[in-house]
């Protein structure tokens, strides 16, 4: 085998379907390895664990919603501003209604409702999706920023223990995952988006309608965003100018980090979200426990999601451009 | 009959300004009982703010124009400004040295994120992520988290100057001018437009021509940082990519001024966008609106502009619908009218 058949055969392989689905998790192990032996065994603690969990669980949720969006081959920036402005608008309508239920259903309906008008803005109003989603995350942070004027909504101690205690968070993100799951791999839905961004002409021309499947994409993007807001609501149990204002850029490094395809198409799989999530979390939590400057954190961050898009993704002939 | 269009192009280009600026006054005035400009003060402010969301507007419109998003804009503005003030500080050199070294800053850090765009070829948009990460980072190290303070420190007065501001944003107006209309860069640029993969296979080097529009871009939001920090005298090393908000607020001339420059040129485009929005975002402000309610005000503006672009050849091709459904009633009735005779 010379060096030509060798390299190709690489490529093969690292363009493989099960390569790509499995290099993040393994990638996953190889760290929690690395930080359990750098911390001797401090990182692997229940305690370690559980906030490496609960870290992972907003941004999972967020980004496993966000992954039907990647998978049509669109980006939305604004996930992060629809999860803040949910949450801030549940809080105020559980402080005054004092009910669970309307303070669930409100955050849920806002976020289907946000990105809805996000997704409507491109499809019927032909908007570009890239003016589309920077817009809508500069309004909705500005709004939410007008709504709480500088204080910070307060939710009572009591519902927010009681909904952890019951596992809220996390019956709240399985079923969501279960439901994305099940609706990205073994629907019409998810076969869909995944043939939009693998190849728009070709799935206009075997039927498939755009702007339907779009506007469903960031419906249940939206829902992820509603139990996104929840799930900081129950963590934080205050909403203030500053929660989750990085969350837009940790849904995008999860999901890369999760191996999504950064072009959508027919290698993106629907849990890359929770995985890249945890990998995030993992990172944050371990390089904190050996000592490591929040500064250079988010370098590493920074270079090793450069790193990874790279490797993991195949490189276009042309430049990435709206036509390719 | 040039010469008329002439006219008409130019008032086309003033109007958009002037109304803005005579329905402002006329709110404030009815609400608040106070003109919109009231003081020297907030002529020179509106000045710099005008100057600032231009050249922001400049820089973004390199990579905007080819259907790029840079966001790592704002970290190259924050490196590249703080690292230069920085070492100008170290060095007890002027307001203008500062202004050249952030300058070479920025067009190496564009330099550098256009080469990483054009090896990895991963979207702007998602690598844009990834080099802000790292970018944010070195301002904060290089400032010890402390950022820029130019707070009391002598030989920066040049800076805050009024008549400085204005040279310098009309000379980043003709460079953008004569670099985008009479360059071959220029002739590229529009071909990339219309078509990347045509201009590829017709021998355009795409790949060069993406590099230099990081690297133009990233030099002039550094000479808009330096605007920037002048007046506020403070620029702080934010992380978390924070920086995204001060490049990606000034879309909205970058759009505007895109379709205003259609009568002009789009460097006047972008001036006149700019201060037409600024004029907007005074009024509120002179409104006793709080930031949030003038970013709100803003972005509904902006969506509605966005709107009306996207759908602007929609009403005129229901325009010559109705035309020719129009014509074709009236040879009909003509006819109708010829055989009842």
């Amino acid at each position: 085998m010379n060096t030509k058949q060798r390299f190709q055969a690489l490529r093969r392989l690292t363009e493989h379907r099960w390569f790509v689905q499995l290099l993040p998790v393994v990638f996953l192990a190889l760290l929690v390895v690395f930080f359990f032996f750098a911390t001797d065994g401090r990182f692997t603690s229940m305690t370690s664990l559980k906030i490496v969990f609960e870290q992972a669980l907003i941004v999972g949720t967020v980004a496993t919603g966000a992954a039907f969006i990647f998978a049509s081959g669109n980006v939305n920036l604004a996930m992060g501003a629809t999860t803040v402005l949910g949450a801030t608008i549940a809080g105020m309508v559980y402080n005054a209604t004092q009910n669970v239920v309307l303070m669930f259903v409100a955050a849920v309906i806002l976020g289907v409702v946000l990105m809805a008008a996000s997704a409507l803005l491109s499809t019927v109003l032909n908007v570009k999706v890239m003016f589309v989603t920077i817009v809508m995350m500069i309004l909705l942070a500005a709004l939410q920023q007008s709504i709480l004027g500088g204080s910070t909504i307060s939710l009572p101690y009591e519902m927010i223990r009681a909904l952890s205690d019951g596992g809220f968070s996390y019956l709240a993100f399985a079923l969501y995952l279960l439901l994305a799951i099940i609706l990205f791999h073994f629907t019409d839905i998810g076969r869909s988006l995944r043939m939009l961004g693998t190849n728009e002409v070709c799935s206009a021309q075997t039927g498939i309608i755009k702007s339907k499947y779009i506007l469903l994409a960031f419906i249940i993007a939206g829902v992820g965003c509603g139990i996104g807001s929840l799930l900081a609501i129950v963590r934080a149990g205050s909403i203030g100018q500053n929660t989750l204002v990085s969350l837009n850029m940790d849904c995008m490094l999860a999901l890369v980090l999760g191996g999504m395809s950064i072009f959508g198409g027919s290698k993106s799989f629907v849990y890359a979200g929770i995985v890249g999530a945890i990998t995030v979390s993992v990172l944050n939590q371990g390089m904190l426990m050996i000592g490591v400057d929040s500064t250079i954190i988010q370098g590493i961050r920074g270079v090793l999601f450069l790193i990874l898009v790279c490797t993991a993704q195949q490189r276009p002939q042309g430049l990435p451009a709206p036509e390719g | 009959m040039q010469y008329s269009k002439k006219i008409k192009d130019i008032l086309f280009t003033l109007a958009f300004p002037a109304v803005m600026f005579l329905l402002m006054e006329m709110v404030c005035l009815a609400i608040k009982d106070r003109h919109l400009l009231g003081s020297m003060l907030d002529v020179k402010t509106l000045v710099r703010n005008t100057g600032i969301a231009a050249i922001i507007s400049f820089a973004l419109s390199f990579n905007l124009s080819c259907g790029r998003f840079d966001l790592s804009l704002g970290a190259q503005r924050l490196a590249g400004t703080i690292l230069g003030g920085v070492l100008a500080l170290r060095l007890g050199l002027s307001g203008i040295w500062l202004l050249l070294f952030a300058l070479a800053f920025g067009l190496l850090f564009g330099f550098l994120t256009g080469v990483v765009f054009i090896i990895t070829r991963v979207p702007p948009m998602v690598l844009g992520i990834g080099v802000g990460l790292v970018l944010e980072c070195i301002p904060y190290v290089a400032s010890e988290g402390k950022g820029l303070n130019l707070f009391g420190r002598p030989g920066m007065e040049i800076l805050t100057n009024t008549a400085f501001v204005v040279g310098l944003v009309v000379i980043v107006g003709i460079f953008v001018s004569v670099v985008m209309n009479m360059t071959v860069f220029g002739y590229e640029m529009r071909a990339i437009q219309g078509s990347q993969v045509i201009a590829r296979n017709s021998g355009i080097n795409i790949f060069k021509h993406a590099v230099l529009c990081y690297t133009l871009a990233g030099g002039l939001v550094c000479i808009a940082g330096v605007m920037d920090v002048s007046f506020t005298t403070q620029m702080s090393a934010t992380l978390g990519l924070a920086s995204i908000s001060a490049v990606t607020a000034n879309m909205f001339p970058m759009i505007l001024g895109g379709y205003i420059g259609r009568r002009s040129n789009q460097a006047i485009g972008v001036i006149v966008a700019a201060l037409t929005i600024k004029l907007f975002s005074y009024g509120l402000t002179n409104l006793e609106l709080s930031e949030a309610n003038t970013n709100v005000a803003n972005m509904i503006l902006f969506i509605a502009v966005l709107i009306f672009l996207a759908n602007e050849s929609v009403f005129q091709r229901r325009r010559e619908e109705k035309e020719r459904i129009a014509q074709a009633q009236k040879k009909k009735r003509e006819d109708d009218s010829a055989i009842a005779q």
